[in-house]
Order: structure tokens, then C-alpha cells, then sequence
């Protein structure tokens, strides 16, 4: 909780960015890397989700700014994945390849959860690394909760493709 | 073939705490916060240079543009109408009824909208009356003239008097051909005492007939509606200013408060 003292006074942006980076930066930083697949996007990431925590915090009613910084995280990391759309389109084509340079040395999940298009990894990334619900999730992409079940079980079936060496399902 | 949801979880945990942020990422972020920072006063100027403008326009609204207005000779309708020099108007006696107290001072009104005339209450008692009463140029008259007139006055407001005028305003006032004229004058004020109705009934041995006019009092009748639209335009354009100050106040408070501490 992003307060002080016994009276629960509020922290300034000041101090609630301070105590936000020591708690949660790493956790943070994961987050966006395993939203980009890259670790240059996903410290740019970080950095602008901090700062827009920053400048939003007099307007964040809940006490811990964790919550907005996520929603903030996933956001950028969908429009940066827009952004390079043809990259991914075709990294989705080659998934092999898909991977980034930077994943080349990392485990078989995470690099698998880089080649999904950006709905489904965000979907992954929200309910199995963040333990948030299907309701949750679907809060933050601003899609209902049949859209985040749906493409859940699309990612799903496709990491098992990957990881497990079976046939492709469509998405 | 569906992958467990579990060990997708614990696959992500797993290989994910071996991922670890470089270590100038948070000063990085601390740079890129002092920018955002140095933005915040920007806006502040930005809202007070902004204020500054509508103010300017508030005044120029205001002052200098009215004058602009009444130094165009066009404007006042009354600048042919002569007035004598020695104009001694009298505050009425407390025991004078308002509504008679009130014709005191100067009224303007043009006859049939043509001949610009003044009407100058210089003294009045419950009974009578010293008027000046003085017109300029227009219509079928070419000389300005005025004169000094006694006149009654009765309870419900009127300033009256008769005359057989000769001369030019004879002339001008009296049909051609006649050789008897005589002219009824009578100003009424208003019953919310805003304006002066004034008839002047003419008899000759030719016809009869009447003329009217509807009198303010003097600055009041053409350049009021102008004022009215310069208050609003100033008042407008300070209250702009005014909340854009706040604005910027606020948004400066904001920054400075956030400025004040520090992320490292």
C-alpha cells in the first residue's frame, strides 16, 4: 500500500514512483518483456509506464499504483506491438524465427508466449504470469470475458503446438 | 492438444526470474521523469502569456475602441443640435413628486426621425418649468436654433407650453401658405421615467397635424447599446483570463509539488 504512516497519508508521486520502483520494477520490467520479446522495447516500456504513473498519480484512486502501471505496461506493449504489426505478422509466419535475438538464449515459454499475436499474449501474460481473473483481464484489454476465454484457449493450444511439437491450430 | 495451465505458470515464473533489469534503467527513468518535470512549467507560462493577451484585449475593448466610436462624427446624431452656454440646470426640490423631478436634465430625441432636438430641463417646480429646447439640422430645417422657453408642467409628468412661432421655424414647422400657426407642446414622462415622449400639435388656418418624438436622456440613446457590448466583450475575455490563470496556477501547483521530491 502506497501510504505513510499510521494516519494512511498519501504518498506524493514523488514517493509512491520511489516505493513502486523498489517493489515492483523487476516484476515490471518481466512483464513488459514478455509482452515485446525484447528487452530494449520492454525497458521503454517501463520507463514510460513509470512516468505516466508519475503524472497520473493524483488521479489513481487505489492506494497501490501496481494496478495502473500493469494496465499502463500492457497497453504500450500492444501498441508498440501494432506498431511493428508487419514484424510480428511475419515473425508469426516464420515462428521459428519469431523470437528475438534477445530470447535466442532463454527457455522454451517465454520464447513461445513472444509468438503470439499481441491479444493472445497479453491474455497469457495477464491470467498465468499476473494471476489475474478472466474478468480482470478482459477489464484491462477492454474486451468481455468470452473474448479473453477464447483467446486464452487459442494461445493455449497454439504454446502446445510450439512446445509440445504438435500441428498448428489457426487463431 | 492443450498445454496445463499450471505449467504454463510455472514455466513463465520460472524462466522469467532469470530475466533482470538493467541496472541504469532507474536512472533512465529518473532522467526521463526531470524532463517531464521541466515540461510543467511551460504550461504555466504558456497559461499566464495567454491571460496576458485577453486582458490586452479586455482593455482594448474597453477603453479604446469607445472612443473610437465617439469621436466619429457620424456617430451622434445631435452634435448639429446648438446649445447655449450659460446652461444652469437646477437640482429639483426634495418636495417636487418624483415622477416630476425626474424630467429634470437634458433629453435627445429625433422628430419623426428626422430633426435632432434637445430638450434641457433647467428648473422644475411642481407647477412650471424653465426649458431649453433646441434643434439642429434636419429634415426640411437648414439652421440650427434654440430658445429659453417658461412652461407648466402638470402632475402626471408633462412639461407643456404654446408659442406662434415666426421666422425660420415658422417656415419650417408651420405648413406654406398659412398665416396663422399655432404649435401645442407637451413632453410626458415615461411611466418607468427611461424616456421622454414628446407631441407638438400644430394648428394653422390650412390643417392640423402632429409630430412626435421619443426623447432620452443626453449619451444615453445610441452609444448605450455599444458600451453594453464592450462590457460584455471585456468581461468576457477577463473571465477567460481569469480561469486560464487558475489553470495554470493549479497545474503549477501540481508540478511544483511533484518537483519537490525526489525518485532516487
Amino acid at each position: 500500500m502506497l501510504t505513510r504512516g499510521r494516519h494512511e497519508e498519501r504518498l506524493t508521486a514523488d514517493e509512491a514512483i520511489d516505493a513502486l520502483y523498489r517493489t515492483r520494477s523487476s516484476h515490471a520490467f518481466r512483464l513488459a518483456y514478455l509482452m515485446s520479446g525484447d528487452r530494449t522495447l520492454a525497458e521503454e516500456i517501463v520507463q514510460e509506464a513509470f512516468v505516466r504513473t508519475w503524472q497520473s498519480w493524483e488521479r489513481i484512486r487505489d492506494a497501490d499504483a501496481y494496478p495502473y502501471l500493469r494496465a499502463t505496461i500492457i497497453n504500450l506493449a500492444r501498441s508498440a506491438l501494432r506498431r511493428k504489426a508487419l514484424e510480428i505478422r511475419h515473425a508469426v509466419r516464420r515462428r521459428e524465427d519469431v523470437v528475438n535475438e534477445n530470447l535466442a538464449d532463454r527457455v522454451d515459454t517465454v520464447r513461445a508466449v513472444a509468438s503470439l499475436p499481441p491479444r493472445q499474449r497479453a491474455c497469457v501474460a495477464l491470467r498465468f504470469y499476473e494471476d489475474l481473473s478472466e474478468s480482470q483481464t478482459a477489464e484491462i484489454l477492454g474486451i468481455t470475458v468470452g473474448g479473453v476465454k477464447a483467446q486464452t484457449a487459442k494461445a493455449l493450444r497454439r504454446l502446445a503446438t510450439i512446445l509440445g511439437g504438435g500441428d498448428d491450430d489457426d487463431e | 492438444m492443450t498445454m496445463s495451465e499450471q505449467h504454463i505458470r510455472r514455466s513463465l515464473r520460472t524462466e522469467l526470474e532469470t530475466i533482470h533489469p538493467d541496472d541504469g534503467l532507474r536512472d533512465r527513468l529518473d532522467a526521463r521523469l526531470r524532463s517531464r518535470r521541466a515540461a510543467r512549467p511551460t504550461n504555466l507560462i504558456l497559461a499566464l502569456a495567454t491571460a496576458a493577451v485577453l486582458v490586452a484585449v479586455a482593455a482594448l475593448a474597453v477603453s479604446i475602441k469607445p472612443r473610437a466610436i465617439e469621436q466619429t462624427p457620424t456617430a451622434d446624431p445631435y452634435a448639429s443640435v446648438p446649445s447655449p452656454s450659460d446652461v444652469n440646470i437646477v437640482r429639483p426640490s426634495p418636495s417636487v413628486p418624483h415622477r416630476i423631478a425626474a424630467l429634470s436634465g437634458v433629453w435627445e430625441g429625433l422628430w419623426d426621425g428626422q430633426l435632432p432636438s434637445r430638450l434641457t430641463v433647467e428648473r422644475i417646480s411642481g407647477s412650471s418649468a424653465q426649458v431649453i429646447y433646441a434643434y439642429g439640422v434636419g429634415g426640411q430645417i437648414q439652421r440650427p436654433g434654440w430658445r429659453r422657453i417658461p412652461a407648466q408642467v402638470s402632475p402626471n409628468g408633462t412639461i407643456s407650453w404654446d408659442n406662434s412661432p415666426q421666422g425660420a421655424m415658422a417656415s419650417s414647422i408651420c405648413l406654406p401658405g398659412a398665416t396663422r400657426c399655432h404649435i401645442h407642446w407637451t413632453f410626458s414622462i415615461s411611466p418607468n421615467l427611461a424616456t421622454v415622449q414628446g407631441r407638438r400639435a400644430v394648428t394653422t388656418d390650412v390643417s392640423n397635424y402632429i409630430n412626435q418624438v421619443t426623447m432620452r436622456r443626453a449619451g444615453s440613446a445610441s452609444s448605450a447599446p455599444v458600451a453594453s457590448h464592450r462590457w460584455i466583450l471585456g468581461l468576457l475575455a477577463i473571465l477567460a483570463a481569469a480561469i486560464l490563470v487558475v489553470g495554470g496556477v493549479f497545474i503549477g501547483r501540481r508540478g511544483s509539488r511533484n518537483v519537490g521530491g525526489s525518485v532516487t
